[in-house]
């Protein structure tokens, strides 16, 4: 082996002979230098994070999750299937109505109605007089009307509800066109379902975004993330963050039903209907944007109530105020002066106002001011409820939820101390603690440890001071002193 | 360095911290340690801006933190969890990002940190479908994910079995070591006294002790078992020629002395007759102050 290595060795080339040139700039690998690394391993590269920056990311975060969560993708679905199973009942059920012998009413026709039943084969109904065959009109009990000129000078007209009875004029010569009696946007028979349509899909995305924000909050709150946030960037955008980020997927939710209730419509041949509902759609998605985020916001500051009691009630009065002020104005109807303030007051206003819109029964500012007032309330409550999420975060420590266990801990220290003092202090506060039970009154961080910090605190206050700058040597002095600390 | 002066916390009657002092030094590892109630959780609050202190300062290398401060502390609270839904890496990333770090740093630190912790399988796993020791360990990386500039430990070893509190505990000895002050709050002894630097005693909102752990350790004691305790207390008392050895206590037939050092303890011991027992004991500092806490 050795003689081996030796001629190997005689082999081998003489090392190449760099010389003192330096390597080009160019040909210089980039290895760190080792003494450069960084002991942890750890790479460091910042970028400055603003409030909005800041808030984007938690509005990320939420969004995201939220988006991979079954309760996003299946109130989704229920939104499109819910769309597409309401167009195609529709254009059943008005297959079914025009499938039949169109009607017509006519004044004092008499025994001749069924000479021009055969005639025309139409459907006829004697009318006594011209207002009763409005009334059957109105009623829908038939398609349209012949009225004669009551002076037998002028041409005869005939009268429709709220469209032209196609199939109706087309067997009369010559061929006329029926005065509407009513003109709305969009007719009652497909406004009212169309209505309770948007109060289910309102109740879903604000409910399931909001109840789902409303456990993450808490869930935060109980693993203190909540207090890694606030030390990292501003309470007042993590709190924003997460309202823009649910507002996000309510707009996804928007778009998507929008866009399948536009395109379906327009498919099966409803091309008008599509266009008449545009402007109510519009004003009800942007004014069920605003109330969402009056909704989350209310959720936000709803979750920073320490007491569980205070929470349910805040909570239950939010949902109350949502749900019956969704339903409010398909009952009350389009017109009116309640329904004129319902579709401007936030809650009732994306029904009311899209309601309002149908019906044609609107001026051109209404859909300004029912957003306007949305807006405005919106970001009040958001403002109310990003103080109090401030407040919550900054001073409670985040511990709320966790009140009934670290009350139980308080009172065990209490109970400890208790037994190890004399004092009546102590007892006193032992027993007040296990009367009042559970909710600490403190606003300074921990509620709990601190009321346990109270119960020792109080009953050796005084010894506190007199040990409390003891040192380390006067410790061992007194531990001499007292001659039993020797342990093996 | 980060140097905490007077800081006082009440409301009421209620005396949370009274006047703590002291300095977390860059490179070391420092322990907040007491009883339950001590008022540790509120001293790292205060430490971390979340709680503003009635009285006194918080200064990192000499300047005055306000609020918005301390975007880069790594900073864990007393509970551990996280989201239960989210990925675990997802989870560190995003709580590293919210300190500014970039996201490709970001993602490179998880990784990093979840193969130190031993968890670079647990990586795409939802949080949830982890066990508490991997949270726990999960928890530490998010804190040191963005190479923070200060670490805050708040109840530092709960939750970890003891292989996951030496993987933690070399990690953040490294980060230490990088510069850095590490700070943790515990009410685990043993654990503040095997793996701090340095120790702040607390009790009652006081600071009851302050210093490295071998400048807090107990005195080194000896003790002696012998047949016939009298004699051998009275050859002892007598300083027959030993004058550097003093007696502290007897138990029993156990006596426990001072000497200046191991051999002239063995020296003290070695004229003495009937001895049965030999031992040098140096309390820890639980056994230190238990009895003042």
């Amino acid at each position: 082996m050795a003689g081996k290595d030796a001629a190997r060795d005689e082999e081998s080339p003489e090392p190449l002979e760099l010389g003192d040139d330096p390597v080009p700039f160019e040909l210089q690998e980039e290895t760190p230098d080792e003494d450069e690394l960084p002991e942890t391993g750890l790479v460091s590269e910042f970028v400055d994070v603003n409030k909005r920056q800041a808030a984007w990311l938690v509005s990320n975060r939420e969004s995201s999750t939220l988006l991979r969560s079954p309760y996003f993708l299946v109130t989704g679905a229920v939104i499109v299937l819910g769309i597409l199973a309401a167009i195609i009942s529709g254009i059943v059920s008005e297959a079914e109505s025009t499938s039949g012998t169109p009607s017509l009413a006519m004044v004092g026709v008499g025994e001749q109605a069924a000479m021009y039943e055969q005639q025309l084969n139409i459907k006829i109904t004697d009318a006594k007089d011209p207002q009763t065959a409005e009334k059957l009109v109105r009623e829908g009990k038939v398609d349209a009307a012949f009225i004669q000129d009551p002076t037998g000078q002028g041409q005869p007209t005939i009268i429709a509800k709220d469209k032209q009875p196609e199939a109706l004029l087309e067997k009369l010569a010559p061929k006329t066109e029926a005065t509407l009696l009513q003109t709305p946007a969009v007719e009652e028979p497909i406004a009212t379902p169309v209505l309770w349509g948007m109060v289910i899909f309102s109740l879903l995305v604000i409910g399931t975004l909001g109840s789902a924000m409303y456990a993450n909050l808490r869930l935060e709150k109980r693993n203190r993330i909540t207090e890694i946030i606030a030390a990292t960037i501003p309470p007042r955008a993590s709190a924003s963050g997460r309202i823009t980020g649910l507002l996000t997927l309510v707009v996804v939710h928007l778009v998507v039903a929008a866009v399948v209730l536009e395109l379906g419509l327009s498919i099966s041949g409803k091309t008008d209907l599509a266009f008449s509902m545009l402007p109510g759609l519009g004003w009800f998605a942007l004014t069920l944007l605003f109330t969402a985020w009056i909704v989350f916001a209310l959720l936000v500051w709803a979750s920073t109530l320490t007491s569980s009691a205070a929470r349910k009630t805040f909570l239950w009065i939010i949902g109350v105020i949502t749900v019956a002020g969704l339903m409010a104005p398909v009952f009350v109807g389009a017109s009116g002066t309640v329904a004129k303030v319902l579709s401007w007051t936030p809650f009732t206003s994306p029904i009311g106002i899209a309601g309002r819109y149908f019906a044609g029964a609107t001026e051109w500012w209404d859909g300004l001011v029912a957003a306007g007032i949305a807006l405005l309330v919106a970001v009040i409550v958001h403002s109310l409820a990003g103080s109090a999420y401030v407040r919550s975060v900054l001073t409670g420590g985040g511990r709320g939820g966790k009140t009934v266990k670290m009350s139980k801990r308080a009172k065990k220290v209490a109970a400890g101390v208790g037994a190890k003092s004399d004092s009546a202090d102590a007892e006193s506060a032992t027993g007040s603690k296990s009367v009042s039970g559970s909710e600490p009154d403190s606003t300074i961080g921990a509620e709990a440890d601190a009321d346990a910090d109270e119960d020792v605190s109080d009953t050796s206050a005084e010894d506190a001071k007199a040990t409390g700058a003891t040192s380390v040597k006067d410790l061992g002095a007194k531990k001499s002193d007292s001659g039993d600390d020797t342990e093996k | 360095m980060l140097t905490l002066k007077e800081i006082s916390l009440r409301q009421g009657k209620r005396t949370y911290l009274d006047e703590v002092s002291f300095t977390a030094k860059a490179g070391r590892i420092t322990a907040i340690i007491g009883t339950r109630s001590a008022g540790r959780t509120e001293l790292v609050r205060v430490i971390m801006g979340l709680i503003s202190a009635d009285e006194g300062t918080v200064k990192l290398e000499g300047h005055e933190l306000d609020f918005g401060d301390r975007q880069n502390f790594g900073y864990l609270p007393g509970e551990r969890g996280g989201y239960p839904n989210m990925r675990v890496i997802d989870q560190i990333v995003y709580l590293a990002r919210l300190h500014g770090i970039t996201l490709g740093a970001a993602e490179r630190n998880a990784l990093t940190l979840l193969s130190q912790l031993e968890l670079a399988d647990r990586g795409y796993a939802p949080l949830k479908n982890l066990s508490g020791t991997e949270i726990a360990r999960v928890d530490i990386a998010a804190t040191l994910a963005a190479d923070p500039d200060v670490v805050v430990i708040d109840d530092a070893f709960a939750g970890l079995d003891l292989k996951s509190m030496e993987l933690v505990m070399d990690l953040l000895g490294a980060h230490a070591a990088s510069g850095v002050p590490v700070i943790l709050a515990t009410d685990d002894w043993e654990s503040a006294q095997k793996y701090a630097d340095d120790v702040v005693v607390l009790n009652q909102g006081r600071v009851l002790a302050k210093g490295s752990v071998s400048d807090l350790l107990g005195e080194t004691k000896y003790q002696v078992e012998l047949a016939e305790a009298d004699a051998a207390l009275r050859a002892l008392s007598s300083s027959d020629g030993i004058s550097d050895v003093e007696v502290i206590d007897t138990h029993g037939n156990i006596i426990s002395f001072r000497a200046e050092d191991a051999m002239a303890a063995a020296l003290t011991v070695s004229r003495l007759g009937g001895v049965t027992g030999f031992d040098r004991v140096r309390p820890t500092l639980a056994e230190q102050y238990k009895e003042v806490l």
